[in-house]
């Protein structure tokens, strides 16, 4: 009996920390499921010290609880580079905003996941300004998805506008008007001039003054991707800033200014008109009260044309991510609540509705400006925008340089498109 | 022999450690560009092997045979100045007295200032705009100084000469100052008592002794000027329309820019080879000497 009351015990037992066992088990899986999982997100700044992204990342860290994102700024000259080296060794990121210049390249490349399933299925679809959408797309396929904007406009000083015996509420209509305008202000003397633009960078003047091609229906590069640095309509834009130049309507310093001044001038409240975007408002509105200024569309040679540079980055998932489900998942949200977010920081949207409803009531008269921008903006689309576009000793700058400050317009143009051709068909 | 064998040991391991270092850090990395540079090795995507079709491309690359003419201009140019300047300070500083110590600090500051950032520092400073210099010379009556240093040619290329002078005479200094003080002080008596001038004692005691020191200053120099970039990069960016672009700034477009790392890596070796010849020359020029 005793025997038997002994086996039982030790039967009971067994049963006992098998059950306890289990249970413990059981609650360490379920520890184990409950713990978040991190995704890696690699951005360029945007923002001062990458502040709006990382403002995003931790909204999106408070109102999720399984996915959480570990954000990594990355110095602009350095991101491709940095994300190429790191997809190579496989060490990239889960996720990148990149600018949206680049998605073709690594589209092309084969770095990016293929999400035109998120893009399709997304109810915002016909929101995604037009811009962010095409540069996503490699035969046929998304890359990428539209994330934040940006878009070039032109900014003139009021104040210097009504010193001239201009009339300040009046914005320039065409280019025509633009350098008019340049004119009067500069004959004001003194350190007053009409316009800025940075003639050494080339990025700059993608931004402000390929828009004045666009804006009479011409382009830089065709569909393909192949160079159009030749057309009439870039002729008739080069010879603008030429005349801007040669009127002596901009300062000489503007010459070599690889893009480190870029719109400053502006601020020193010297400055009749500059090009810049959406960016350049709340500094100017927070920390120059004096200045009085008013934002217009980058015009064309008629009035009722109008164009600009739709910038901003793309969201994309590295291939090769461990973690596809969670990343889409981002994806998701960066595009849907994300932009809400965004907006109210402000940073112009890539969705249509989100900026009509959020980004520009907080300042229906500049913003609105920006708005409408985002509607008829473009962006290059090409595999080799780096070599073409970028490089400052590239076609790009150098017809730029060469027939503004060189005075051979046709010279300057027929030289870069040779020099484009070349590059495109070798990287082709 | 058991000695001479040990003792040769002993020498083989002291040196292992450099040797090691030599090996994964400049023979590894050199052989590594080499094969690259057979490759068409994009940033991104396939890598093929291509043979020797990127140095054929080099032979055709007239803006890279642009930037050789620059980069020899501008290494021409700037090795006088910057050996004078170095040997002047150099002939100011070698005896110890009271001020040397504050001369020799105050004409080594720029040394210690990373090129890059001394390159932004003059890039502000000659800014027609805000720079210090156009304001002096406005105040001096110089007329308005709108005109960008940088901005022409040549001046973009005089303001680099005068950045790097600035910059880098004081490594020269020293090295010329430690050779002086090398020669035995008899020597120079013995000179003058002899009668020699200060320029002949220069000419005919002093440049013999520090021969080496010479050899080394202007391998240095030259070899320094042949691969300049930051300075170009910085202040001028290749321009104006591209005149002020030096070889290793356009094997940074190709790499970089264009992320054609294939053709960077044969124009790396192509260059590589260039200045070995040129440093073999110019031991083989002082071996003769001797």
């Amino acid at each position: 009996m005793r025997y038997t009351l002994k086996r039982k015990s030790w039967a009971t037992a067994l049963v006992a920390a098998v059950a306890v066992g289990s249970s413990c088990l059981g609650l360490m899986s379920q520890a184990a499921s409950a713990a978040p999982v991190t995704l890696t997100f690699w951005s360029r700044p945007q923002g001062e010290n990458g502040g709006i992204i990382k403002l995003m990342i931790d909204e999106f860290n408070r109102t999720h609880t399984d996915i959480q994102a570990k954000l990594t700024i990355i110095p602009q000259d350095q991101f491709v580079q940095k994300v190429a080296t790191a997809y190579r060794s496989g060490d990239a990121p889960d996720i990148t905003s990149v600018d949206l210049i680049y998605v073709p390249y690594f589209a092309k490349a084969g770095a990016f996941e293929d999400v035109t399933g998120i893009y399709n299925a997304a109810k915002y679809k016909n929101q995604w300004d037009k811009a962010h959408v095409a540069l996503s797309l490699y035969k046929n396929k998304m890359y990428s998805l539209p994330f934040t904007a940006e878009g070039s406009v032109l900014f003139w000083n009021k104040d210097l506008f009504k010193q001239a015996g201009l009339d300040p509420e009046k914005a320039p209509r065409t280019m025509a008007e633009i350098l008019s305008a340049a004119k009067k202000i500069s004959a004001l003397g003194g350190d007053i001039k009409g316009y800025y633009f940075s003639g050494a960078c080339s990025g700059c003047n993608i931004f402000t003054f390929a828009p004045y091609i666009w804006a009479q229906g011409g382009d830089v590069l065709n569909k393909d991707g192949s160079p159009n640095f030749a057309s009439k309509e870039a002729k008739v834009a080069l010879q603008f800033y030429k005349d801007l130049w040669d009127a002596g309507t901009v300062p000489e310093s503007a010459k070599n200014d690889n893009g480190a001044s870029f719109a400053a001038p502006f601020l020193t409240g010297k400055v009749g008109m500059v090009g810049a975007g959406a960016f350049f408002i709340p500094g100017l509105v927070k920390d120059h009260p004096e200045i009085h200024f008013g934002v217009t569309p980058l015009p064309g040679a008629k009035v009722g044309q109008s164009s600009s540079f739709a910038g901003g980055d793309n969201i994309a998932v590295l291939k090769g991510t461990k973690h596809p489900k969670e990343a889409r998942a981002f994806l998701s949200w960066a595009t849907d609540k994300g932009q809400e977010f965004l907006a109210k920081q402000p940073v112009l949207p890539t969705r249509l509705d989100v900026a009509q409803k959020t980004y520009v009531p907080l300042d229906p008269v500049n913003y609105k400006v920006m708005y409408d921008a985002l509607l008829v903006g473009k962006t290059p689309w090409t595999t080799s925008y780096n070599s073409l576009i970028q490089d400052n000793q590239g076609p790009w700058l150098k017809m730029f340089t060469g027939a503004i400050f060189g005075g051979d317009i046709d010279g300057a143009q027929k030289a870069a498109q040779n020099q484009a051709e070349q590059i495109y068909k070798k990287e082709k | 022999m058991k000695s001479t064998r040990n003792s040769s040991m002993a020498g083989v391991w002291f040196i292992l450690p450099a040797m090691i270092f030599v090996l994964v850090f400049f023979i590894i990395p050199l052989i590594a560009v080499v094969v690259m540079s057979t490759t068409n090795f994009p940033l991104l995507g396939d890598v093929t092997y291509i043979g020797f079709q990127n140095y054929t491309d080099i032979f055709s690359d007239t803006e890279f045979h642009q930037t050789i003419i620059h980069t020899l201009v501008y290494t021409f140019l700037v090795t006088p100045p910057l050996f004078i300047v170095g040997l002047g300070t150099a002939l100011l500083i070698r005896r110890t007295n009271k001020l040397s110590s504050f001369f020799r600090t105050f004409f080594f500051m720029p040394l210690v200032i990373g090129f890059g950032s001394a390159a932004f520092l003059w890039y502000w400073l000659l800014d027609p705009g805000t720079g210090y210099i156009p304001q002096l010379f406005r105040e001096i009556g110089f007329g308005r100084m709108e005109k960008p240093i940088l901005g022409y040619m040549p001046g973009a290329l005089i303001a680099v000469i005068l950045m790097v002078v600035w910059k880098f005479s004081s490594f020269q200094m020293i090295l010329l100052m430690a050779g002086m003080q090398g020669i035995d002080p008899e020597v120079l008596e013995s000179s003058e008592i002899d009668g020699a001038v200060k320029w002949k004692q220069l000419r005919y005691v002093t440049f013999p002794l520090i021969k080496r020191t010479l050899v080394m200053v202007f391998i240095l120099s030259i070899a320094g000027s042949l691969l300049a970039f930051d300075q170009f990069f910085i202040m001028t960016g290749g321009g104006p329309e591209g005149q002020t672009q030096t070889m290793v700034f356009y094997i940074w477009r190709q790499a970089f820019r264009s992320f054609n790392l294939g053709y960077a890596a044969a124009l790396s070796v192509v260059i590589s080879i260039f200045l070995l010849l040129v440093s073999l020359i110019q031991l083989r020029y002082i071996d003769e000497k001797e």
